[in-house]
C-alpha cells in the first residue's frame, strides 16, 4: 500500500516560505507527529509544516495509485492557497505531489522524476532545471518554465511541463531536452538559448520566440505576428511525429480543438546566428 | 490418427530457436503500408538462402502515429544476424516507401526474457547526414530523418526476444490441386493466430529442403524423400500410394505456444476431402529444442 498524506492549508503565511521539504519521500515511513514536524522556513526563521497544515494520513486512494508515480512514491496531497510557498516538489525523485491551489515559485525545480499536479496556478521557475518526471499545471505559470537559473548554460534536461493556461516570458529558455506545452499563451522571448527539446504553444506567443535557439522545434499552433528574420522557410508538410506527440498531450489532458494529429505545418529553421539547426513549426490550419 | 479421413502420422516437427522483432509499418492509406511491409518481407523465405525469415503478421492493433499500420516479423539465427538484416530492410524498403514510418511493435508475448533491444533507427538515422532530429515523446525516442517527401519517422530502438523457427508439416495429397486447397485453408486458418508467421510465398513451400547435398558447394538440397517424380528411384522416399503431391508449411513464432497452436488449427483445417497424409519434417530430435508432436497437438 502506499503513502497517501494530506496536508491541508490552515494559517496562510504573511512571508514567503521555503517549502522544500514538500515531497513525498520525505513523509514516506513517517507518522503524524514526525511529519508535523518536518521543517519550513518562514522568512529567515526555522518553522515546522504543523505550523501551517491539518496532517492527515490516509488509506491509499485507488485512484491515485492507479498511477505508476504514485505507486512507486506514494501521493502528496496539499490543499489551500500555496502560492507563498516556494520550492514544493523541488528536486522529487518519485511519487505524486497533487495541489488543490496555487503554487508560488521553483515549483517541481530540480525534479528527477513523479509527478507534480497543481490544480491552480503556479509561479515563476516552474519546473526550473528539471531532468525527469511530469508536471501539470491546470492553470496559468509565471515566467521562466523550464528554465536555467541565471549563469547556467541549459534549463531543463528532461521530463515534460504541462501546462493548461497561460505562461509568461522566457518559457523554455535554454532548454536542454524535454517538453514544455502551454495551452494558452505565452510572453515574449518563448525557447529563448533553447538547445534542444520541444516548446509548443497553443495560443499566441509574444515577440521573438526562438530567439538564439541552437537546436530544438519551437510548435506555435497560432500564428505570432511575425517571425524573426533570422529563421528561413523551409516548406509546408506534416511533421511525421505531430500524430504521436498530439496523442500524447491529449492523454495529458491537453486538446487544441482545430488542431488535428494531421495538422500541416510550415517549417522554417533558424536561429541562423546560432547554426539554423533549430526549428520553429507554424500550424497553418487551426480552427 | 485419423482426422477427416486424413491419417496423422504418429511423429514430431523439429523447430530451432531464433531470434525475432516485430516492426510496425504505418502510411497514409491501406495500399502504401503493405507496399512498404511487402518489400521489407520480401525475399525472406529462408536463413539458409537470404539470412532471414520474415512476414506480415496482419494489421497493427493501434499505432503511434493513428495511421493505418501493419505488423511484420522477422527471424534470423542470431541478433547480429537480425539487426544486419533490419538495417537493410528498413533503410532501403521502408524508409524508400512514400509517406511510411517504422515503429517497435513490441513483443508482449515475451514477458519472461530479459529486454533486448537493437538500435535499428539509432543507426538508420545517420541516412540524415547530420540533419536527422530526434523527439523523445513518453519516454520514447524517434528519429526524424529528412527525406525527398518530407520526413521518415523511426523508433531509435526495437525489442528483440528468442523466437521459434522452422516449425513445419506436410500435407501429402492424392492431386497437387488437392494439396494446394488444403495448404491454403492451413494459411487462412493460421492467420487467426498472432504472433507467427509463414515466412514462404503465400505461406506454401512447394521445394522443401533436406541438409546437405552430394555438391560441397550446396548446404540444402531438394527433400528428395516428399518428391512424388522420384519416387521410383529414391531408396528412402517416405510417400504412401496414392500420394502425388506435397507442399509444406512452414511456420516461425514468437513462443513455442503460438507455433504449436498453429500447427493445430493449420494441420485441422488441412484435412480434406483429396489429403492422404499428413506428417512433419524433423532430424531426429537432436538438432532443434522445440519439438512439436502433431498426434499430442491434435488430441
Amino acid at each position: 500500500m502506499h503513502t497517501h498524506v494530506k496536508l491541508t492549508l490552515r494559517t496562510p503565511p504573511d512571508l514567503p516560505v521555503d517549502a522544500q521539504s514538500l515531497i513525498p519521500e520525505s513523509f514516506v515511513g513517517k507518522d503524524q507527529a514526525d511529519i508535523g514536524a518536518l521543517p519550513l522556513l518562514l522568512g529567515n526563521r526555522s518553522v515546522t509544516v504543523a505550523d501551517f497544515f491539518d496532517v492527515a494520513i490516509l488509506p491509499a486512494d485507488p485512484g491515485d495509485g492507479r498511477t505508476e508515480e504514485a505507486r512507486e512514491g506514494g501521493t502528496l496531497h496539499l490543499c489551500g492557497d500555496l502560492s507563498r510557498f516556494k520550492h514544493i516538489g523541488e528536486q522529487m525523485a518519485c511519487g505524486r505531489v497533487v495541489v488543490d491551489g496555487s503554487v508560488g515559485s521553483h515549483a517541481g525545480a530540480f525534479m528527477t522524476g513523479g509527478a507534480l499536479d497543481v490544480n491552480g496556478e503556479a509561479g515563476d521557475y516552474l519546473g526550473a532545471h528539471m531532468s525527469g518526471g511530469r508536471i501539470t499545471v491546470r492553470g496559468s505559470a509565471g515566467h521562466f518554465v523550464g528554465a536555467a537559473y541565471r549563469g547556467y548554460v541549459f534549463g531543463m534536461t528532461g521530463g515534460s511541463i504541462c501546462i493548461h493556461g497561460d505562461a509568461g516570458h522566457m518559457v523554455g529558455a535554454r532548454l536542454r531536452r524535454g517538453l514544455v506545452a502551454v495551452g494558452g499563451s505565452c510572453g515574449d522571448l518563448a525557447a529563448y538559448g533553447m538547445r534542444a527539446g520541444t516548446v509548443l504553444i497553443g495560443g499566441k506567443s509574444r515577440v521573438r520566440a526562438g530567439a538564439n535557439m541552437v537546436r530544438g522545434t519551437v510548435i506555435l499552433l497560432t500564428p505570432p505576428e511575425a517571425i524573426m528574420p533570422t529563421f528561413r522557410y523551409n516548406c509546408v508538410y506534416c511533421p511525421g511525429f505531430w500524430p504521436i506527440l498530439h496523442a500524447s498531450l491529449a492523454g495529458l489532458g491537453l486538446d487544441f480543438p482545430g488542431v488535428s494529429p494531421q495538422a500541416v505545418f510550415e517549417s522554417y529553421s533558424g536561429d541562423i546566428n546560432e547554426g539554423g539547426r533549430g526549428e520553429i513549426l507554424l500550424c497553418r490550419n487551426a480552427n | 490418427m485419423r482426422i477427416n479421413g486424413v491419417e496423422i502420422v504418429d511423429t514430431f516437427a523439429e523447430a530451432f530457436p531464433m531470434h525475432g522483432a516485430r516492426v510496425r509499418v504505418t502510411a497514409v492509406n491501406d495500399r502504401w503500408t503493405r507496399q512498404a511491409a511487402l518489400a521489407a518481407t520480401g525475399f525472406a523465405t529462408s536463413v539458409i538462402g537470404c539470412g532471414i525469415e520474415a512476414g506480415i503478421e496482419g494489421a497493427s492493433p493501434e499505432t503511434p502515429d493513428g495511421r493505418p499500420g501493419l505488423d511484420c516479423l522477422f527471424f534470423g539465427m542470431s541478433r547480429d544476424a537480425l539487426e544486419k538484416q533490419l538495417l537493410k530492410r528498413i533503410g532501403q524498403a521502408i524508409m524508400t516507401a512514400p509517406t511510411s514510418a517504422c515503429f517497435d511493435g513490441g513483443l508482449p508475448e515475451c514477458p519472461d526474457q530479459e529486454p533486448e533491444t537493437l538500435p535499428i533507427g539509432g543507426k538508420i538515422r545517420y541516412f540524415g547526414d547530420g540533419h536527422q532530429s530526434s523527439k523523445v515523446i513518453d519516454g520514447r525516442r524517434y528519429w526524424r530523418i529528412p527525406v525527398m517527401e518530407g520526413e521518415f519517422v523511426i523508433d531509435e530502438s526495437f525489442a528483440t526476444a528468442k523466437g521459434v523457427g522452422g516449425g513445419n508439416f506436410m500435407i501429402l495429397a492424392q492431386s497437387d490441386e488437392a494439396a494446394l486447397a488444403a495448404a491454403e485453408a492451413a494459411v487462412a486458418a493460421i492467420g487467426a493466430v498472432r504472433g507467427v508467421i509463414l515466412p514462404f510465398p503465400g505461406g506454401i513451400v512447394r521445394s522443401g529442403s533436406q541438409v546437405g547435398s552430394r555438391y560441397a558447394f550446396l548446404p540444402a538440397s531438394t527433400n528428395i524423400a516428399f518428391c512424388p517424380t522420384i519416387r521410383g528411384r529414391v531408396p528412402g522416399t517416405v510417400l504412401p500410394r496414392g500420394v502425388n503431391s506435397v507442399l509444406e508449411i512452414v511456420i516461425d513464432g514468437l513462443t513455442p505456444e503460438v507455433v504449436a497452436e498453429a500447427t493445430r488449427l493449420g494441420v485441422l483445417a488441412a484435412c480434406r476431402d483429396g489429403v492422404v497424409q499428413i506428417t512433419a519434417g524433423n532430424y531426429g530430435g537432436k538438432l532443434g529444442k522445440h519439438h512439436f508432436h502433431l498426434c499430442r497437438l491434435l488430441s
